[in-house]
């Protein structure tokens, strides 16, 4: 399994990610700002290809996580690495702030790390079970500030982090930088003199122009087009050239394992929670989401092929060529089931499976490479709901898409996921391929969950096993597990420690202190 | 010996654009002690032909002809005051909407007393005894403090038991529950399933019971009534539909092979219903569901068919009913 694991790429790997929605205060006199912790650290990766689905009760924050992801609200904490682009495409602002700050951060890292180490050895003296307890969380905090801050280094310079000259590295490295975002820079701007020099081309070509005409009319934009290739060329070989400067350095340290073993940690993927908003634009025509509620997710002044263009439009995907683009969603259409000659319509002249696939056409028009699909399917009849699942799928295959499904329904779920993730009240329960959750689930909840499923079998009609009572309040959720006050196995150490979530066979995790249907692993 | 009978009910809608039927030729029938279940998708007429029985429809809607027979009576012939009596008393609806169709500015104890007050002559004081063990009969936990709560700070689950337990407050022969658990989450319907369950077994209350979700039909239903297009397309003890018999109506099949099972193999695609339902205003000629119909033949197209009895206990309205003939057929 683990084998298996290292062939398939990952596309998104979060960690830690957590969203707390600030609430307002009641009084003038109330000190504690109280917080709904909507997602509590939660941790996974999803691999490209594949179809993640997210289970779990209304008000577990599964949707949250979903635009979380997307960064459509600003993260509280942890890290979204995405590795859809290469690194030195993004040059995200980030980095730049590491190097520039280099021994400062360094200092940060190891006053975090010195204070982590003594909590540690604090408890290890502990001897009562009590004691432990309540220390717990204390030593796990301060690990995790000590972890970020020796990851925001050692993920930029990677093995350089036990080069005592940080002035050296820290310099090499922003020279780097600053050949690669005048690159991007270049790049782009090459983008754009293109499209325009298409789209100018297109114009005279609807007006019949002869080709000489043509050539004549965009020879300027043509020869500014030239020059700016040149330029990009230019700007690439400086910054390979440094780049070849930095593998120079780390030819040096060759066959050093402290070097090495740093050098791991180097991260290619970008830092989603740590973009500025612009670098998040542009990478939003990667990820994209496709909404519930197919009656309130279109714009009802906006006609089909508005609402698909856009985002087109926003992206400046065919730059004022209007016929390019016309074609282009009328295909996108056809692709999403829809006849191409729909495309002056408004919404409300459509029933709600049709309106649904016009919210996947719009999502999908930007070639994106991460869906989340928030309850795409909830709110559609049933007849309705298995016509999108297949064309969702289809659409999968087609495209080479991810898929983030975010559902209540577990039959669903079952039905279109790879991989499961159970959540309850903000944090991950359990997670697992979909065959190992629905064979073997581990928590409690996953158990219950399932079995309330309502089938249409006959035949083997059991009885659920019934959770009691509700989700309690996110705003001051129950200490330890989370899922104590409704749980038959607990016991007094769920009341006082969060369980990890542990590994239980290859790629079965798993979050609780009295796992179920557990088997021991030859 | 049926409780209440639906014999040949049109309830229709006048509009600006022309008459709605909604309703188009119902007839079914709920036995004393058992659960029917209405399934059918958004628009089939399911929740409007419940709504005829106790008069709740919108006022351009009118029962155009039919009978409802309850408890022996015609109901179409009593006035409104006597409806007054049986609305609440004798029957009573459980609708899908906890938040909407509980009062926000009334306690619950002041909601769950109104039944008491005007059907059963309680003063206040009694009502409020009744009130709390109503509340302990649904299951909600300390119900003296929850008396005393307004609906909003209530969860969905425990709204759904208040109006459970208003409902049967009177213990009323007939329970009208219209998608009393779509807005509630899995482990929570599970919960409220089962109380519903229970409370027929222990007091033999009939239940309509009004659903699109199948799988929730198994577990309530004793009886079941698939409809489309405002028209019962199938009728058979819930047995019957949920195992593969001989006879079954297309819609039925296809509406069993769109839903994934939990044990459908991944990677099949499922089976979907091509198409959409058609427009009130606009219904097909014929068989109303030909259009989207696999086996559909230009009979299909032109006649329509009638509900016939294909074996005790067991309604099709279709010219095909038989599924070998359908695939030898064509």
């Amino acid at each position: 399994m683990e084998n298996k694991k290292k062939d398939k790429k990952v596309l998104l790997r979060i960690s830690n990610l957590k969203q707390y929605f600030p609430i307002k205060k009641t009084s003038m006199f109330q000190k504690e700002q109280l917080y709904v912790k909507a997602n509590d650290g939660i941790s996974i990766d999803i691999y490209e290809g594949e179809t993640f689905g997210l289970v779990g009760e209304s008000g577990c924050g599964k949707s949250t996580f979903g635009r979380t992801l997307l960064q459509l609200y600003k993260q509280t904490d942890g890290r979204t690495m995405y590795y859809g682009r290469p690194l030195d495409e993004i040059a995200p602002r980030y980095m730049e702030d590491t190097l520039k700050h280099l021994s400062t951060k360094m200092k940060n890292y190891e006053t975090h790390q010195a204070k982590a180490d003594l909590l540690q050895s604090e408890y290890d003296k502990l001897t009562t079970d009590e004691e432990k307890y309540n220390m717990h969380a204390k030593v796990k905090e301060a690990k995790k500030i000590a972890n970020d801050a020796f990851l925001d280094i050692v993920q930029v310079i990677g093995g350089f982090f036990i080069e005592k000259d940080l002035q050296k590295v820290s310099n090499t490295f922003l020279k780097e930088y600053q050949d690669n975002v005048a690159w991007c820079i270049a790049k782009e701007e090459l983008r754009k003199l293109e499209s325009e020099f298409e789209a100018a081309v297109a114009e005279k070509k609807a007006k019949k122009a002869s080709q000489s005409d043509i050539d004549a009319a965009t020879a300027k934009i043509k020869a500014k087009v030239e020059a700016k290739r040149n330029d990009v060329k230019a700007k690439q070989a400086t910054f390979e050239a440094s780049k070849k400067e930095i593998d120079a350095m780390r030819a040096a340290y060759k066959g050093n394992a402290e070097f090495e073993k740093y050098e791991s940690y180097r991260d290619e993927g970008v830092d989603l929670a740590r973009l500025t908003e612009e670098e998040t634009r542009r990478l939003r025509k990667d990820l994209q989401l496709i909404f519930q509620d197919p009656y309130s997710s279109l714009n009802p002044r906006m006609s089909v092929g508005q609402i698909i263009g856009e985002g087109l439009n926003a992206h400046k995907v065919f730059h004022k060529n209007k016929d390019k683009m016309q074609d282009y969603i009328m295909q996108v259409m056809e692709d999403c089931g829809l006849a191409s000659y729909m495309i002056h319509r408004y919404p409300h002249q459509f029933s709600g499976g049709q309106r649904q696939r016009i919210g996947i056409a719009r999502s999908l028009a930007l070639k994106p490479k991460f869906v989340v699909c928030d309850e795409a399917v909830s709110a559609l009849d049933v007849s309705i709901q298995s016509q999108i699942i297949n064309l969702l799928l289809d659409l999968k295959e087609k495209e080479n898409l991810t898929y983030l499904f975010i559902s209540h329904d577990l039959s669903v779920i079952k039905y279109i996921s790879d991989r499961i993730g159970v959540m309850y009240l903000g944090n991950m329960v359990e997670l697992a391929t979909t065959e190992d959750l629905f064979a073997a689930p581990m928590h409690p909840y996953t158990e219950a969950l399932l079995s309330a499923i309502p089938t249409t079998d006959v035949e083997n009609k059991t009885e659920p096993i019934l959770i009691e009572g509700d989700i309690p309040s996110p705003i001051k959720p129950p200490k330890g597990c989370k899922f104590h006050t409704r749980c038959k196995y607990c016991t007094d150490i769920c009341k006082k420690v969060v369980p990890d979530l542990e590994e239980m066979t290859p790629g079965h995790f798993v979050a609780c202190h009295h796992k179920r249907n557990v088997v021991e692993s030859k | 010996m049926a409780l209440l009978e639906l014999k040949d009910l049109h309830t229709f809608f006048q509009t600006k654009r022309g008459t709605v039927k909604a309703v188009n030729g119902v007839s079914y029938s709920v036995d004393a002690g058992k659960t029917l279940g209405v399934v059918g998708e958004s628009g089939s007429g399911k929740s409007v032909s419940a709504m005829s029985i106790l008069r709740l429809l919108d006022s351009n809607g009118y029962v155009a002809d039919g009978e409802i027979i309850f408890d022996g009576k015609n109901i179409q012939d009593c006035t409104k005051k006597e409806m007054y009596k049986i609305r609440g008393n004798e029957i009573s609806v459980i609708f899908q909407e906890p938040m909407t169709s509980l009062n926000p500015v009334f306690t619950i104890e002041r909601q769950l007393s109104e039944p008491f007050i005007i059907h059963q002559g309680m003063n206040k004081k009694q009502a409020k005894a009744k009130v709390i063990e109503m509340l302990s009969s649904v299951k909600i936990p300390n119900p003296e403090s929850v008396a005393k709560q307004y609906p909003h700070q209530l969860s969905g689950g425990m709204r759904q038991r208040v109006m459970i337990a208003i409902a049967l407050a009177c213990q009323p022969k007939l329970l009208i529950a219209d998608e009393p658990t779509t807005a509630l989450d899995v482990t929570i319907q599970a919960q409220i399933l089962k109380l519903m369950n229970d409370l027929k077994k222990e007091k033999g209350t009939s239940i309509l019971f009004i659903t699109h979700d199948l799988g929730v039909i198994n577990q309530m239903a004793d009886d079941v009534a698939v409809m489309y297009c405002g028209q019962v397309v199938e009728m058979a003890p819930a047995k019957k539909i949920f195992t593969k018999q001989k006879y079954s109506h297309p819609y039925t099949e296809g509406l069993m092979e769109s839903i994934p099972r939990l044990d459908t193999p991944a990677g099949v695609r499922l089976e979907a219903i091509p198409g959409a339902v058609p427009h009130p205003l606009d219904l097909p000629k014929g068989c109303k569901f030909a259009p989207r119909c696999k086996y559909a033949t230009d009979k299909c197209r032109e006649e329509e068919p009638t509900l016939v009895k294909i074996e005790e206990n067991h309604q099709i309205r279709c010219f095909y009913p038989e599924k070998e003939m359908r695939k030898d057929g064509k």
